[in-house]
């Protein structure tokens, strides 16, 4: 299978009130093209930490991040944003949905910056997919917890990216929106070969992934 | 809650939002302080000139006559009620022995000198001294600063020597020549040495009088003489007081304006702290907090920051007039008196507090639309300004106070109201402007470009937001362009006021008999300059159309001044030629016998005066009736000889009379009219430079004060319109954080913050322009009576200007995810 990304020696500290906080240590690890891979830990851990780092939206202290060839600490602010356009879906647990978009039009929004065609059908649809037809034209105030976590993966997938980062999708949903919700994720990166990293507590979640990441106090914990 | 824990709970949320709050107030309280100021200025001048109008004008009353005095006889009768000083006053000369000179007004004095006031004098024996010594002067400081002349040094005034023994500090009874009067004072013995009869030495008598008893009355008789003029101390300042009304009434628009914008500035701010508290206020609700509790907090917090604002800004403008009173504002000529008023401080206190409740009410209400389910949901939605018909008639009952108490605090109650009538066009025009906006965008399906469409989408998701945008800059701009065509008017006029075809000199009082030694005086001094002479005389109108004037003609008529007092009237051959004939015939045939007029058009107007009218004068005692054959159109201020009334020449040459002339000579820098002077002692001249230099002097110091002021408000305008801006974008930031996530290039993020502002401003600097057009063609040519024209390169300055401001406030109220750690920031809020 064909490398995405290589973490290689990642570091990150920071500096609060003069006290030097070291965040992550000495990180290594790979994920291939159409691999499920998924990162647990406890809170505090760094697991969001390194999410960001691996979506570009954070440098390293220490370390490179490989994706695709490009090097992270290498390219500008701008060639990270044009790869988290094209190629990385992000899903986040408190989902971040535009307040003033409609369901159908946070969907859309990815796909129109991506200068996709048909966007609104597509988007329509991929919301019908996952049953939530009804709700496209809703508000996020207007739509429920695991509502609005699918409209974000909806968003996430729908200008078909090369991997789909997702930080605790399932973390404020009930039993069964966690079904819906990771079922979704699932099936899509394995039903169109994307990768998926997944940032979780639920360890049922984490099994379900092609390999599981143990992050402890910073560092990988084999 | 018990009210003291709810107090414990009101100063701990104080103390929490103590720097967002002085960040909403820090408008209002720069607004307050030009406000305070304003009024503590205008109290103070007004205040000064109340009580010391009858030092100003020498005592209880003042009868004035020109050329002659009142006689003896009836001057014994008045003594008999009143204790009284004659002044002789008259325009003349000073020469010294080095052969400068100086146009002076010179007061001639008597025992009785001032009835009341002071007389400032160096030294401080020296007016004692005038009173006894024979040929002796006491000259002003300007005089002595310009001629350089020394005490003890001898001047002549027309061939006679006088000696200065001292230097006037200051005069009371300074309300005939409050601006330009370079003064001088001589005794009767010394005034008995000079032939003053001519026209040009502008004699008048004066007999200023205090009661000796409180019933002391004027005898019938002086009511019915026309000769004599009656002043009390309520009309001795009208030009002073006309002046500082002008300065007072630009003050206090620019002072409204500033508190009304900074209301719109308040509004946003608090709109803006509002939404971001929405979360605190909702947690709030959900622990039991009611929304009308919430509401008292938050009123209660802002008023008292608001209270402590304005005692702040109050003391400070104490500090700022007193500061520019020694500074800026001596030329004013009046001495202040800076001091805490607790009435003063209550109406400023009562205007903020009303402008407060006008802007803030609808923000604060919409902490209604606040809900606990926000929470649940973890969503926030916009806050709306929604106006019930309740809150629409408390605000316009509290607007409608605040107008009327403002108007009637003012000096020009009409005009204050026409400005705040303009104001409130202005704010409804750019009301229903926004909400025809939101209308248009509405309609606006299919559109292509991606951020076409999210700017109309923004801009329709923040509706409240953009008509509080839309309003804000729509009346700042309008203050901007108008305060910048006004100024540039303003401006014009002072610099075109000399013009260029006008003359160096007037020359007056020359006599027939000195007419061709003046001609060739003048020629001497310079072959090639322009010299038109024309003759003169005076003479008061007695009758239009067999009817007392005072009874056809009001004293507010703007031109009473035509039968107020003596006229100088000439006469000519042909038309002038910088007074054309608009309306009647010329004289076709002059006749011996007959005395026909040609009028002032605009005179005529005024006094509703036909061809054909008959006008009687008083000419040295005889009363001569002439016909208005014509009206003519003349411009006072080309500054060429201009009378209002021409005589046909063949009947007024029998008259005796004098001659004025002008001159303009090649340049004036190298004349030198000490010979003139020498050979022709009785004439006065008046250089017009120099008269318009201390007209400029005193205009320029009127227009720094009120530029500086001007600023300040334009200030206002900025800091408001920015922040107007920054509410937006700081409002926005959660939004174009997701956008940056979602790989929304930043270059991209900026250019829909521009496409979006610019939607809006377009129309907004087209609109504001048009209103700020009108509104300074009606101030300029009603208000000031002077020309209007279109400043280009001021309007573009300012629109760069405002064009800069914008761009630099939305790039720093957006720097926040046009950094660098965006997701760091979404992360920690």
């Amino acid at each position: 299978m064909k490398k995405l990304f290589k973490l290689d020696n990642i570091n990150l500290n920071y500096n609060l009130n003069g006290n030097d906080i070291s965040v992550l240590k000495n990180i290594n690890f790979e994920i291939k093209k159409n691999e499920r891979v998924a990162l647990i830990g406890e809170s505090g851990s760094g697991k969001t930490s390194l999410l960001m780092l691996m979506s570009g939206l954070e440098n390293p202290s220490k370390g490179s991040i490989i994706f695709e060839n490009q090097d992270f600490s290498k390219i500008s602010e701008e060639q990270k944003t044009a790869i988290r356009k094209k190629k990385i879906g992000l899903v986040f647990q408190q989902f971040y949905l535009i307040p003033n978009y409609t369901a159908l039009e946070n969907v859309m929004f990815p796909m129109q910056i991506n200068k996709i065609k048909n966007e609104k059908d597509k988007a329509a649809s991929i919301l019908s997919d996952i049953g939530l037809d009804h709700r496209k034209n809703n508000l996020p105030s207007e739509l429920s917890g695991g509502e609005q976590q699918r409209v974000a993966i909806a968003r996430a997938i729908s200008f078909n990216p090369e991997i789909i980062l997702a930080d605790e999708p399932t973390g404020n949903l009930d039993r069964k929106n966690t079904e819906i919700v990771s079922n979704l994720l699932l099936n899509y990166s394995k039903k169109n070969k994307i990768s998926l990293f997944l940032v979780t507590h639920n360890i049922d979640l984490a099994k379900k992934c092609d390999r599981v990441i143990n992050l402890f106090d910073g560092q990988i914990k084999n | 809650m018990s009210f003291s824990k709810y107090f414990q709970f009101l100063i701990k949320e104080l103390n929490k939002n103590k720097s967002k709050i002085a960040k909403v107030f820090f408008t209002i309280f720069i607004s307050l302080l030009i406000f305070s100021s304003v009024t503590i200025l205008k109290n103070s001048i007004e205040n000064e000139i109340k009580d010391n109008s009858r030092v100003f004008l020498g005592g209880d009353l003042e009868l004035s006559t020109k050329s002659n005095a009142l006689n003896d006889q009836f001057l014994d009768e008045l003594k008999d009620r009143f204790f009284m000083t004659e002044v002789v006053e008259f325009t003349s000369i000073i020469k010294t022995a080095n052969e400068q000179n100086k146009t002076t007004r010179i007061k001639v004095i008597d025992n009785f000198y001032p009835l009341i006031g002071n007389v400032k004098v160096e030294p401080s024996n020296s007016l004692r001294l005038l009173k006894t010594k024979p040929n002796s002067i006491l000259i002003g400081k300007t005089t002595k600063n310009y001629l350089d002349l020394k005490i003890g040094e001898k001047i002549k005034i027309q061939n006679t020597l006088f000696e200065v023994i001292g230097v006037i500090e200051s005069l009371p009874d300074i309300g005939g020549v409050f601006f330009f009067g370079d003064q001088a004072l001589i005794n009767k013995s010394g005034f008995k040495n000079l032939k003053i009869n001519n026209l040009g030495s502008f004699l008048s008598f004066k007999y200023k009088m205090i009661k000796k008893e409180d019933n002391s009355k004027l005898p019938k008789k002086i009511y019915e003489s026309k000769k004599v003029t009656i002043k009390y101390p309520d009309n001795v300042n009208q030009n002073l007081k006309r002046t500082i009304e002008n300065f007072i009434f630009f003050l206090s628009i620019i002072a409204a304006s500033a508190i009304l914008i900074s209301g719109i500035g308040l509004k946003n701010s608090l709109y803006s702290f509002l939404s971001n508290n929405q979360f605190n206020i909702a947690i709030y609700k959900s622990l039991g907090l009611g929304s009308k509790k919430i509401k008292t907090l938050y009123y209660i917090q802002t008023l008292i920051v608001l209270v402590f604002c304005s005692l702040i800004a109050y003391i400070l403008s104490l500090l700022i007039i007193f500061f520019l009173d020694y500074r800026f504002l001596n030329f004013l000529n009046i001495d202040l008196k800076i001091k805490f008023k607790i009435v003063e401080y209550l109406i400023i206190q009562f205007f903020s507090i009303i402008v407060f409740f006008i802007f803030a009410k609808p923000v604060v209400d919409s902490i209604d639309q606040i809900k606990v389910s926000n929470l649940f949901r973890n969503s926030s939605s916009n806050l709306n300004l929604t106006y019930t018909r309740k809150s629409i008639l408390e605000i316009s009952t509290l607007l409608i106070i605040f107008v009327f108490f403002f108007c009637i605090i003012n000096v020009k109650p009409q005009q204050t109201a026409v400005f705040f009538f303009f104001f409130l066009v202005i704010s409804f025009f750019y009301y229903f402007l926004s909400k025809f906006y939101i209308l248009i965008l509405n309609k606006i399906r299919n559109i292509k470009s991606l951020l076409f469409k999210m700017g109309v989408k923004n801009l329709k998701a923040y509706p409240s937001l953009n008509s509080m945008m839309i309003v804000t800059m729509g009346l700042g701009l309008t203050t901007l362009f108008f305060l910048g065509i006004f100024s540039a008017n303003i401006n014009k006029e002072l610099n075109t006021s000399i013009s260029r075809n006008a003359p160096h000199y007037f020359f007056l009082g020359i006599q027939k008999s000195e007419l061709k030694l003046f001609t060739d005086q003048i020629h001497e001094i310079d072959n090639k300059s322009k010299q038109i002479v024309v003759p003169m005389i005076s003479a008061r109108i007695e009758a239009i159309n067999n009817k007392n004037p005072r009874e056809l003609v009001d004293e507010k008529n703007k031109s009473f001044w035509f039968i107020n007092g003596e006229r100088r009237i000439s006469w000519s051959k042909e038309p002038p030629s910088n007074n054309p004939v608009i309306k009647g015939r010329w004289w076709d045939k002059d006749e011996k016998n007959k005395l026909k007029l040609s009028l002032d058009y605009k005179v005529a107007n005024d006094l509703n005066l036909k061809i054909g009218d008959s006008i009687t004068f008083n000419i040295f005692g005889n009363l001569v009736s002439g016909i208005i054959t014509n009206f003519r159109k003349v411009d006072y201020r080309d500054l060429n000889i201009n009378f209002a009334i021409l005589f046909n020449p063949k009947y007024a040459s029998k008259i005796p009379h004098e001659f004025m002339s002008t001159v303009k000579f090649e340049n004036e820098e190298l004349v030198n009219l000490s010979n003139l002077l020498r050979k022709l002692p009785a004439i006065t001249y008046i250089k017009l430079s120099e008269y318009f230099n201390k007209t400029r002097t005193f205009l320029n110091s009127l227009f720094i004060v009120s530029i500086l002021i001007s600023a300040m408000v334009i200030l206002i305008g900025l800091i408001v319109i920015s922040n107007a801006i920054s509410v937006i974008g700081n409002l926005k930031v959660y939004q174009n954080l997701v956008f940056r996530i979602l790989g929304f290039e930043k270059i991209n993020i900026f250019k829909l913050i521009i496409f979006e502002t610019l939607i809006l401003f377009v129309p907004i600097i087209f609109s504001s322009l048009i209103f700020s057009v009108i509104f300074s063609y009606f101030f300029v040519t009603n208000f000031f009576n002077i020309d209007w024209y279109f400043p280009v390169l001021i309007t573009l300055i300012i629109s760069s200007l405002f064009l800069l401001v914008f761009l630099v406030t939305l790039l720093i109220s957006n720097r926040k995810f046009l950094n660098f750690n965006t997701y760091y920031l979404l992360r920690n809020g």
